[in-house]
């Protein structure tokens, strides 16, 4: 009854609320869509944050995206043990990159105080929840392992009978604790998505990839203005100070803005 | 399908009872004939031993010891035909439910848990007619299905590994052993540890009990998949004859599992370093606390950039 109400009810009731609150977030409140981005306020422990966590969390839900799509491909590339470890020790690091990087994110936004002050409460909760279920993921490949080819056995079936509404919690009701609770709470994740930061990956502005690239022009001798000017000048920054005629640095900085 | 009708109306007695009684009436077989028919005519014609070592005998003797679960021998005469009905329909529900008896082989078995079973009142008490002869006759039950289709010949441990390792696909799609089980000898990293090991397999179970696993693992994870994929029985005899050469390399393994193995996380540690590495190479043009320098300028503190100062 419990498995009843966790991997079933709970799903549904999490994709529900997911997909109603992000169209209704969307066409009322469309300019919260953000990751509100922190980048302005400390850039060095967020390199190592950010670009670990990134890479390692896209890593590892694209596969678990294609060992849903394609378990029987999946179960034909494991089916010589050095490409399964090849596929295994590939998703473990991507595993071991998104803890890392969620470890220094949740260490950054804790200890530097113009993070805290920009922080909520839901941000926290967001972290943590992602902190769990990256660390239950890592400890799932590294203790109940060969997921890869037992995902497409066991996880795939009752997926995919979420999927075509004829819930089947039979194939998981036997795994142990620690693979029910990653599912859990990725269904948790899904529940809190459409109210936190994390609907920013709906609108990653991919067409920057093809979009036509920016030029900056210089429009003043760089080495005198070196000489002349604070650190922070060195280099093309936008900044939102008003350009006062009265004010020689504020003249220059106008310029850069525009 | 059955598996759906449950979630829909859920286990409770009034559906049990709705379930059993059209079953009864021939009913339920005209219903899910294209689904179960077949297996369950099979179950039923073949008698009370078939079913046993079908749905029993992977965890339960009679009158040979323990295996993952109690000894079944006389337990007609210690509980009620009422209580093994619905021990057997719902294990887990007796246990939920605080009956001491449950509760106690619960702890004593942890953590083995029983699957509920989906078996008729009728094929119930026909097992436990079959316990009580053989209780009362002081027999052991010997499967008559546990023999292999051939002796094993040259060559069928190594057709064993290919199964195993999943180089030779399993004919009927049941995923590979090496996904959930190490085996001495299985590669590089061993194999999944999902499952037990399976080195010190025929040291743990006598021929005919490991026969009858391969041919139907009525263990709850690798029953939800290999009910409806089980293994051939050319199959059955290659993985046996890997078994049974594993244990003659291996004479002393121990049943327990071994330490944990340590190569698989180190290369996962070892990438990540490098990947990190490589990141901090990729990205050596990086700007670094220049905006941080901006932040602390602007902040009210600050001298001449400040915006409340002309």
């Amino acid at each position: 009854m419990l498995d009843h109400l966790l991997f079933v009810i709970f799903p549904y009731a999490a994709a529900t609320l997911a997909v109603v609150v992000t169209l209704q977030r969307y066409f009322k409140k469309g300019f919260s869509y953000s990751s509100l981005s922190s980048q302005f306020l400390e850039s060095n422990e967020l390199f190592y944050g950010s670009v670990a966590w990134h890479f390692g969390i896209l890593g590892a839900l694209m596969g678990h995206a294609i060992g849903f799509f394609l378990p029987v491909q999946v179960l034909w590339f494991n089916s010589a043990p050095v490409r399964l470890y090849i596929l295994e020790s590939t998703g473990l690091l991507f595993g071991l990159l998104a803890v890392t990087g969620i470890v220094s994110l949740i260490v950054r936004r804790l200890t530097a105080p113009r993070i805290r002050a920009v922080t909520s409460a839901l941000d926290v909760v967001v972290l943590l929840l992602l902190l769990v279920q990256v660390v239950l993921g890592v400890y799932v490949a590294l203790f109940y392992r060969w997921g890869s080819s037992w995902f497409a056995g066991s996880a795939v079936p009752y997926l995919r009978s979420l999927w075509i509404l004829q819930p089947d919690t039979g194939m998981i009701a036997p795994l142990p604790l620690a693979v029910k609770m990653h599912i859990l709470f990725a269904y948790l994740l899904v529940a809190v998505f459409p109210f936190s930061r994390l609907v920013h990956m709906l609108i990653v502005p991919i067409q920057y990839l093809w979009r036509p690239y920016q030029l900056v022009v210089w429009n003043w001798n760089r080495k005198t203005l070196i000489k002349q000017s604070p650190r922070s000048l060195r280099h093309p920054v936008t900044l939102p100070v008003p350009a006062q005629a009265s004010d020689p640095v504020a003249e220059q900085r106008a310029v850069v803005t525009r | 399908m059955k598996h759906s009708l449950d979630h829909l109306f859920g286990r409770n007695s009034r559906w049990l009872a709705i379930r059993s009684e059209v079953r009864h009436f021939g009913l339920w077989l005209a219903l899910f004939l294209p689904v179960n028919g077949p297996a369950f005519l099979h179950a039923q014609a073949q008698g009370a031993a078939t079913l046993f070592e079908k749905k029993c005998y992977s965890c339960h003797n009679i009158g040979s010891g323990n295996k993952k679960g109690p000894d079944l021998k006389g337990v007609t005469a210690q509980r009620s035909r009422e209580w093994l009905h619905s021990f057997i329909q719902s294990p887990a529900a007796m246990n939920r439910r605080g009956d001491p008896a449950a509760v106690d082989l619960f702890r004593k078995f942890s953590p083995e848990v029983m699957p509920d079973q989906a078996l008729s009142p009728e094929e119930m008490d026909s097992l436990m007619a079959l316990i009580e002869s053989l209780s009362n006759k002081n027999q052991i039950f010997i499967p008559a299905g546990a023999k292999l289709s051939r002796p094993i010949a040259a060559g069928d441990a190594e057709a064993g590994r290919r199964l195993f390792t999943g180089k030779t696909l399993l004919s009927r799609g049941g995923t590979a052993c090496i996904t959930c089980h190490d085996l001495d000898g299985a590669g590089l990293f061993g194999g999944g540890t999902l499952g037990p090991s399976l080195t010190a397999a025929n040291i743990k179970y006598r021929d005919p009990e490991l026969i009858a696993i391969l041919q139907n693992p009525n263990f709850p994870t690798m029953n939800s998949i290999f009910v409806a994929r089980p293994l051939t029985d050319e199959e059955i005899v290659q993985i046996f004859s890997l078994l049974q050469s594993t244990k003659q390399a291996n004479p002393t393994a121990a049943v327990a599992p071994g330490p944990v193995d340590l190569k698989f996380p180190l290369l996962g540690f070892g990438l990540l370093v490098l990947s990190l590495a490589g990141m901090n190479r990729a990205w050596k043009g990086r700007l670094r606390g220049v905006r941080e320098a901006l932040v602390g300028e602007n902040s009210p503190r600050a001298g001449s950039l400040d915006r409340s100062q002309p």
